[in-house]
């Protein structure tokens, strides 16, 4: 898994990240887990998904400050959603306030 | 067969070709091989026509045609072996899903936009057969009015606060009311309500009513109203247009394990589950915290089979449970066992609490007090369901400490989960042992503590008891601590090979994960065929009578010997047992029904001291359920009388249960007073006597011993003739129940024959109480004979003519001894016989027995009872004779 801090962040490496560490926590192979398909469908659970969102906070240099699943359920969904908003400059993300 | 009547039918081609249906009728057939699709035909139709909107399709394939074989033929032995072994009988299973079987194949034939509201349909059709067309109506004019107040078109918070309202509104009304349709509702909406306004909160715009109303009106619903949280999103997500065979045979395998779920929890109720008064031991103790936690496969495979049919829908949701019975710590029995409550926990409580919590402090204390936050959830959340399921609210410190204690545990346990999740172990994929070892004894350690848990909450008073009853010393015990330790170093050894062989099949070219439990039809069709052969009427008629015994409890949905002894006895208090639940709320239902019986008995008897323990209050007189009841100065059930009887009257003295005593109807009612008025009123018998008095000494809760002592210290005062001793089914069990109980307060000590008894037992009188009561089910017939001798010779000592009459109560309860062993011993021991065995069978148990209380006549009851009684004693009118 890549651990370079990134300068500018693609959607693609975003989900790619995503998947990956989908795929290592549930013992998968990387290309059975679908983007488009909704994260928890995987059998993933709370403790897991909290896990990947501090070391993908860590990585990107951000914090979510709220659940983003309920908006973004899918790793296609909440990669475009964490790219746009790093894009825009924002580190602290809230799913929330993003309509 | 019936013009206008629809057939529906499963047939291959050929058959289905040859089918014609009778003028008249509609003829639905499965016409089985269309692709991977199923399609609706109607014989002597053209294909394209009948076929409609499916006609076209690619020819079928052989092996497209042989899976929905397979499908059919194992649905159809899913539903025979549902109504054969009677599986959730009293939820009325097999109408549902006989209802869900019939209507899928339809389902996917309709226009899509039409599926929601035949779905809705079809639920109205089970609920309408389960629970009566007038509670349906009210079911779907409560549970749409519901939905509707989600598409007012309001804001989002004035919505809420309109189902709030509603919400209250609603709760006054479930409060003291007993309507078959509240917990159905309350099922439906509880929880599911929540997710589905969370969810559309977040949905750009509310799906289409067609969408949301069969989310709420599941088919199986309306069947197990314990059921899975079904999470909104995932309903719609899951929700295929076309059913494919992997789709329903996905669904029938979770049928099948269901069935199997329910027939093991059915084996464990039924033979293995130690009653809380048999644990003597550490062994003892272990089982019964094994097998109580075992008791939770109830709800798995009503949970599995609730999946299974909505599978056969095209719902593809996930699977409810995941081997829990083998989960390796806290949180994850918290992962595994009922998954979709921990999701709807983990999305309600655990993720928002957690998400605003770090913004406060850091994620490790974050972790913490959101698990803290779920458990307080899950403690309220409990106590709501059972709110809706059984209209109380038991919001109990004890379960409140009980749950955030488990909190602790999973806390603690989350906390090391979040810390690997932060950093994955990416160490070395080889198999080590101490690794294995590890996990095996995690496996172990979790189970046990789980089990632990489980009766805690289920039975709270189990260890209070047993400390009470057997004492400290009895658990301590070497022997049975080496047994304990090899039987566990057992399980060990046999789970590291397991876990041995999990490994290497984990690293096999089959480790890549697939859908569970794919192609498992052949192994369906065996189990299945297997228990059909195992029902069959033959097979049990060439067996040993044992084994034939144990394979009709298998197939039957009755009560498990102990409660059934509690509700025939009303001894629930006495035994203190609310342990055996699986459910939340099948304990509470039993513990209030009994309650209530316990309150108005005890109203009227009072306590005494020597072997009696209670009698009937004299001279007491009131009102229960509208039937008067009184008791005369001699605290019988009987208009008053002298002690002397006049000249020329032949006494019969009436001995037995609440039964004879008349629980439930009025003075005039009881057979005593009737069978008293038809003697004197029938030629033929004021021919052999001018006179009949019938004295009823019945009172309830009186076993064998006890109408033993009543003979004798009471009953002869009143000089009668004839003893009419009156037996039903649990004349072995209340005997041993009894004795133990005496000996366990000193009071045999009259009767060489029970001392002799007590003396083969073992016990005396520091034997503690929870191991007498172990011991003398081994001496059952023996308690019973010597009662039975010691009465016969008083009967014959003061010339009286003993006689026992067989009346059974309906129904089917598993007491130990059957009625056959205890009529043996009345006749050997010197007994007249009369047998009024099948006294209930031309009527309806509803007919003859207490529309309330299913153990006691009612007043009709109480008339054939009167009836056969006189037919009886005039084909034994010799009997009838005064000394």
């Amino acid at each position: 898994m890549n651990q370079t801090p990134p300068s500018s962040i693609s959607v693609d490496e975003i989900r790619h990240h995503l998947l990956a560490a989908i795929a290592q926590e549930l013992k998968l192979s990387p290309d059975t887990v679908r983007a488009d398909q909704p994260l928890m469908s995987f059998g993933i659970d709370s403790m897991q998904f909290i896990g990947m969102i501090g070391e993908l906070e860590e990585w990107l240099g951000c914090r979510i400050l709220s659940n983003p699943l309920a908006r973004y359920p899918t790793v296609d969904d909440l990669a475009a959603w964490i790219a746009r908003e790093l894009a825009a400059g924002r580190t602290q993300l809230n799913p929330n306030h993003d309509v | 067969m019936r013009a206008g009547r629809a057939i529906v039918a499963i047939l291959p081609p050929p058959l289905a070709l040859l089918a014609t249906p009778p003028q008249g009728s509609t003829c639905i057939i499965w016409v089985l091989p269309q692709g991977s699709h199923m399609t609706l035909a109607t014989p002597g139709v053209d294909p394209p026509a009948a076929l409609g909107h499916a006609a076209g399709q690619s020819l079928a394939t052989p092996s497209a045609s042989s899976r929905w074989m397979m499908v059919a033929l194992q649905l159809l032995l899913a539903v025979l072996i549902v109504r054969m072994f009677e599986i959730e009988e009293r939820r009325q299973l097999f109408t549902m899903l006989a209802i869900a079987i019939a209507g899928f194949p339809i389902y996917f034939q309709l226009p899509y936009q039409w599926r929601s509201w035949f779905f809705v349909f079809l639920t109205g059709l089970t609920s309408g057969l389960i629970l009566g067309w007038a509670q349906t109506a009210l079911a779907f004019a409560v549970g749409s009015s519901l939905v509707g107040l989600c598409y007012l078109p309001l804001a989002y918070w004035w919505r809420i606060g309109l189902l709030l309202a509603a919400g209250v509104l609603l709760a006054i009304l479930r409060s003291g009311s007993s309507s078959l349709f509240w917990p159905v509702v309350g099922s439906m909406f509880m929880f599911r309500l929540i997710l589905f306004v969370s969810d559309t909160r977040s949905q750009p715009k509310m799906p289409p009513l067609q969408e949301s109303l069969p989310y709420f009106f599941l088919i199986p619903n309306v069947c197990f109203v314990l059921f899975p949280v079904v999470d909104f999103s995932t309903y719609q997500q899951t929700r295929q247009a076309k059913l494919s065979t992997e789709d329903c045979q996905q669904g029938v395998n979770w049928i099948v394990l269901g069935i199997t779920h329910l027939l093991v929890y059915r084996a464990i109720r039924y033979w293995i589950l130690p009653p809380p008064g048999s644990i003597e031991n550490i062994n003892t103790l272990l089982l019964f915290l094994v097998t109580n936690y075992g008791l939770y496969l109830r709800v798995a495979g009503q949970f599995h089979l609730a999946i299974g049919v909505l599978h056969l829908y095209g719902y593809r949701l996930p699977r409810t449970h995941d081997w829990f019975f083998f989960a390796s710590g806290f949180t994850d029995i918290w992962r595994r066992i009922n998954i979709y409550w921990k999701d709807f926990m983990s999305k309600m409580f655990f993720m928002p609490a957690f998400f605003r919590l770090r913004r406060y402090c850091g994620d490790p204390i974050a972790v913490c007090l959101a698990v803290m936050w779920v458990f307080f959830g899950t403690w309220i959340a409990h106590s709501w369901q059972v709110f809706w399921l059984l209209g109380e609210f038991p919001l109990s410190l004890m379960d409140a400490q009980l749950w955030l204690g488990a909190g602790v545990f999973v806390a603690a346990n989350a906390l090391l989960d979040y810390r690997h999740a932060r950093h994955p172990d990416r160490g070395s994929k080889a198999y080590s042992l101490s690794a294995g070892a590890y996990r095996v004894l995690r496996t172990m350690g979790t189970f046990l503590l789980v089990s632990f848990f489980w009766a805690r909450w289920t039975n709270p008073d189990l260890l209070v008891n047993l400390q009470k009853e057997i004492g400290l010393a009895y658990f301590l015990d070497a022997k049975q601590w080496t047994l304990c330790l090899a039987l566990l170093a057992g399980v060990f050894a046999a789970g590291l090979a397991l876990h041995f062989y999990l490994f290497q099949r984990s690293r096999g070219p089959q480790s890549k994960t697939g859908p569970v439990l794919r192609n498992r039809s052949g192994l369906n069709i065996a189990w299945l065929g297997a228990l059909f052969l195992f029902a069959q009427p033959t097979l049990v008629q060439n067996v040993p009578i044992e084994w034939a015994h144990l394979m009709l409890a298998m197939q039957s949905d009755h009560f498990s010997q102990t409660e059934a002894s509690q509700m025939v006895q009303g001894y629930y208090e006495e035994l203190n047992e609310g342990s055996i639940q699986a459910g939340l709320f099948s304990g509470h239902g039993a513990a209030l029904r009994d309650d209530t019986e316990r309150r108005h008995f005890m109203d009227f008897t009072r306590s005494r001291r020597d072997i009696l323990q209670i009698e009937l209050i004299p001279n007491f007189k009131a009102e229960y359920h509208g039937a008067m009841i009184s008791i005369n100065r001699w605290n019988m059930r009987n208009h008053d009388i002298e002690k002397t009887k006049q000249p020329g009257t032949l006494r019969i003295a009436l001995l037995g249960s609440s039964v004879v005593m008349g629980y439930g109807v009025g003075d005039e009612e009881t057979f005593a007073v009737q069978l008293e008025k038809q003697l004197n009123s029938d030629k033929y018998f004021t021919d052999l006597n001018p006179r009949y008095e019938v004295l009823n000494f019945g009172v309830g809760k009186y076993s064998p011993l006890r109408r033993r002592a009543l003979l004798e210290k009471k009953v002869l005062e009143f000089d009668p003739d004839v003893v009419l001793y009156i037996a039903h089914q649990d004349e072995i069990y209340s005997a041993v129940f009894d004795m133990a109980k005496f000996a366990d307060l000193g009071l045999i000590d009259d009767d060489p024959c029970l001392l002799n008894i007590l003396t083969e037992a073992g016990v005396d009188a520091t034997t503690p109480s929870g191991v007498i009561r172990n011991r003398l089910p081994n001496h059952a017939l023996e308690i019973l004979s010597c009662t039975y001798n010691r009465i016969i010779t008083f009967c014959n000592a003061h010339s009286l003519v003993p006689i026992w009459v067989d009346l059974p109560i309906p129904g089917q309860f598993e007491i130990p001894g059957t009625p056959e062993m205890a009529r043996g011993l009345a006749q050997q021991a010197g007994f007249q016989i009369l047998d009024l065995a099948d006294w209930a069978d031309d009527y309806e148990t509803a007919e003859v027995m207490l529309y309330a209380d299913i153990h006691h006549a009612s007043v009709k009851g109480h008339k054939v009872i009167a009836q056969r009684l006189l037919e009886e004693l005039r084909r034994h009118s010799s009997l009838l004779k005064q000394k």
